[in-house]
């Protein structure tokens, strides 16, 4: 049978609490106003009369208002010439949804030549891969494209890709915005004769991106999803979890290897897996103690006309691996659930029956694959094959075995729940362990790193390469990020650059040292710029003559200090023809 | 969560109402009309719905989706469009969480149909036992994963009726207002798929 669902059992339900978060009806109103008709406000209905009445009624009103609105209006343009302040809402909701100042900067896309029949692998020189499907494109008219097909692909990783690219990184979660914080963002798009064209519906194309992100040292990996970028909606579209891993340490510019730092860094970082070691050893040991109740085989029928193997466990002349993952003895399960058994070539395996057949293999080894599957390498000098098999039964020996089975199964899930509540304090406590050393440990780092006289925060945060894997099933902007907490700190002061040119009614940009994110405000008057205490922030705007002025971490954080009411950025003159020119600029160096 | 041991066994006859949530009175049904007509002429007092629909909406998307944040935003989107449409709508002698089940059925095909994923069906183990009762076979673990497998089979439609019936517990008549139909064509509908369900587990309980 198909699967038409992916059916769960006993999925485990949020609770009213987890709901209640999500619950703001403040903010749905506001959306659903800043959604309302031109004018922003929404007309009461009248009470319900004849609708003939209603229409006469609503054009009498809507005409009183067009010339009260007239008469307004005009008065007010020739006592005000210059328009009204917006807020930073309506702002930003009258700007193009994806806007930079500097958009010409940005890197070209990479083109590729993609066979749309046969689809393809193709290897970037950053380490990220993309693999095309079959048959994967179609024309906006639903039809399905041969031959080739050029792919764009560009990456963007850090802030100064966002910020060039004009990439909004807010995201609206149920009425609630979020910054989003990035472990890397790609954008693919595919033409045809210079027509854009379309992913097939269910085709995907899988993307393997790799980048660079800024966690603290020993921390877990934080859980980051997937999101696409909806222009039609103004709003970043929430796809999957991401498939992200982290690849090594990456090259720390920050802290090259000539500092001493790096040495305190390396002891604590060994100190961290000294630990974690020591407690998963001692688990594994608590384990081992009390034998582990062995799952019984669900029985599974011959299916008829193919191909099996006999195997015969009596005499041991067959290896049998245990799975890494259970602790249960393969052999041992094996003779229990599957004594009388024949080993079926599994479905979809691809095989020689002939090589199969007419070699006297030497030695046969089973690895267990999944619960049902098994891989069986015969080996006979220089020759290998390795085949899926699984075991099976026929007639009666398969309904005693359905018979004994239910029983069976109960009786184990009660086995090992008794098992499980019996090294249960046991291991609780050498959790608690774990977590108190590794606390200890980062404490006896921080007063070391204090007592160098180096920045904590730095000292603290290490730069990893990482692995996003996501499928993205349309054509367009894909982003792995996590969502951003609320910023801790608030300052609202004047900006003014060092000719006392002052900046009003001007979009701010704002990056946070350790954060993969852009923030944008809008200083209508004054600038009100959220952000994060305790670590370096980097604040901008660009003018109409295409120049940064900046305020570098230092400057920043002596005008939060002391809460300054006018901030002075530095205007560079410096003429901004590349990408690189900007992140010259806009660097925490 | 129901006992369900005293459920009928044919849809044809009442059932004990005990067993599945009751139908809401005609009073409340009217008094909810006006709180509706009040967020007709002020969205702001849609609050009052909003607050009483925001957690049943979302476990009802939660149980399609299998994720607490995508439920979030679907929710948001349910009644971000209830509020826009609210003016078009007119009393039915329903209760007005049927219109919102209706939209946010609507939310998740649409999901389901632009990010062409499986869709996701979330049932207890009671509630197999329930659907099992019906079918009249005992609820062993092995004609519980055989159900499930029967399951599988059913278009979009049957197994929406199977879900608000026997997972959710939802009266006759609120699951043919959200799916669109009239109440005896959904009893006669969810009768003959419970028939079909039944075949197909005999079947494959005989090849097993």
């Amino acid at each position: 049978m198909s699967n038409n669902y992916d059916i769960k059992r006993n999925l485990q339900q949020p609770s009213s609490a987890d709901i209640a978060k999500y619950q703001n009806f403040d903010a749905l109103l506001e959306k659903y106003k800043a959604a309302a008709p031109e004018g922003g406000t929404v007309i009461p209905m009248q009470p319900r009369e004849g609708r003939g009445a209603i229409v006469r009624r609503m054009t009498y009103l809507a005409a009183a208002a067009a010339v009260l609105a007239g008469i307004f209006f005009t008065y007010n343009w020739l006592q005000k010439p210059t328009t009204p302040a917006l807020t930073e809402t309506e702002y930003f909701a009258q700007k193009p949804f994806i806007h930079s100042p500097l958009k010409e900067l940005q890197p070209e896309s990479v083109a590729y030549k993609v066979d749309a029949t046969k689809g393809g692998i193709y290897k970037m020189k950053t380490g990220s891969k993309l693999v095309v499907p079959t048959e994967a494109f179609m024309t906006n008219r639903g039809e399905l494209i041969e031959g080739e097909v050029d792919l764009y692909y560009r990456e963007m990783k850090d802030y100064v890709d966002f910020f060039v690219a004009g990439i909004p990184m807010v995201y609206d979660s149920a009425g609630v915005k979020f910054n989003l914080e990035s472990s890397g963002m790609v954008e693919i798009y595919a033409q045809k004769n210079g027509e854009r064209v379309q992913l097939a519906p269910g085709k995907a194309i899988e993307v393997e991106l790799v980048a660079e992100i800024y966690m603290r040292e020993g921390a877990a990996l934080p859980n980051y999803n997937v999101y696409q970028l909806d222009t039609t909606s103004r709003n970043w579209t929430y796809q999957d979890i991401d498939n992200i891993q982290i690849v090594e340490n990456a090259e720390d510019t920050y802290f090259n290897n000539n500092n001493p730092i790096n040495v305190l860094r390396k002891e604590y970082a060994n100190t961290l897996a000294a630990i974690t070691l020591a407690a998963d050893t001692r688990l594994r040991e608590i384990e081992a103690s009390v034998p582990r109740p062995i799952e019984p085989l669900k029985p599974q029928r011959e299916a008829g006309n193919t191909p099996s193997i006999e195997l015969d466990f009596t005499d041991n002349s067959v290896i049998v691996e245990d799975d890494p993952n259970t602790p249960e003895n393969e052999n041992e399960r094996l003779k229990k659930g599957y004594g009388d058994a024949i080993w079926q070539i599994a479905p979809g395996t691809a095989y020689d029956e002939q090589r199969l057949s007419k070699i006297t293999w030497e030695t046969f080894r089973l690895r267990p694959l999944n619960s049902q599957r098994y891989e069986l390498t015969l080996q006979k000098g220089n020759l290998t094959e390795k085949i899926t098999v699984m075991p099976v039964l026929t007639g009666k020996d398969y309904d005693r075995a359905v018979r004994n089975y239910e029983k069976e199964h109960a009786d184990w899930q009660a086995a090992l729940a008794a098992w499980e509540a019996q090294l249960k304090s046991q291991k609780d406590e050498v959790n608690q362990k774990l977590v108190a050393d590794k606390t200890a440990a980062q404490q006896a780092f921080e007063q070391k790193l204090t007592a160098s006289g180096e920045n904590v925060q730095d000292a603290l945060m290490t730069k990893k390469r990482v692995l996003n894997r996501f499928k993205a099933s349309s054509l367009g902007v894909w982003n792995c990020s996590q969502l951003m907490s609320a910023a801790n700190s608030v300052l609202q002061s004047d900006l003014e650059d060092q000719t006392g040119e002052k900046y009003r009614q001007q979009e701010v940009y704002l990056v946070n040292k350790y954060q993969n994110t852009v923030y944008r405000f809008y200083a209508a008057e004054d600038a009100l710029i959220r952000f994060q205490e305790g670590s370096d922030n980097l604040l901008w705007i660009v003018n109409d003559q295409r120049q940064i002025a900046v305020l570098k971490p230092a400057d920043f954080k002596k005008a939060t200090q002391a809460d300054q009411r006018k901030i002075v950025l530095q205007r560079l003159e410096t003429p901004i023809r590349e990408e690189k020119d900007v992140r010259a600029i806009l660097s925490f160096q | 969560m129901f006992s369900n041991l005293q459920i009928s066994r044919t849809l044809a006859k009442n059932e004990p109402m005990g067993v599945f949530r009751k139908t809401v009175s005609e009073d409340a049904v009217l008094g909810e009309w006006a709180e509706v007509q009040a967020a007709q002429r002020d969205p702001a007092l849609f609050r009052p719905l909003y607050d009483r629909y925001f957690e049943p909406i979302y476990r009802f998307i939660f149980r399609r989706t299998g994720d607490e944040e995508l439920a979030a935003d679907l929710c948001s989107q349910v009644f971000l469009k209830a509020m826009q449409k609210l003016d078009g709508y007119n009393y039915r002698g329903v209760p007005f969480s049927s219109w919102l089940f209706k939209i946010a059925s609507n939310e998740i095909s649409q999901h389901y149909r632009q990010t062409q994923k499986t869709r996701i069906v979330s049932v207890e183990d009671t509630d197999l036992t329930s659907v099992m009762d019906e079918v009249e076979e005992d609820d062993s673990e092995l004609h519980k994963l055989n159900l499930v497998k029967v399951l599988d089979t059913l278009d979009q439609k049957e197994m929406q009726l199977i879900e608000m019936r026997f997972f959710e517990q939802r009266p006759f008549k609120e699951i043919a207002d959200v799916l669109g139909m009239t109440e005896s064509n959904a009893k006669v509908k969810t009768y003959r798929i419970l028939e079909r369900l039944k075949t197909k587990l005999t079947k494959l309980t005989d090849l097993s």
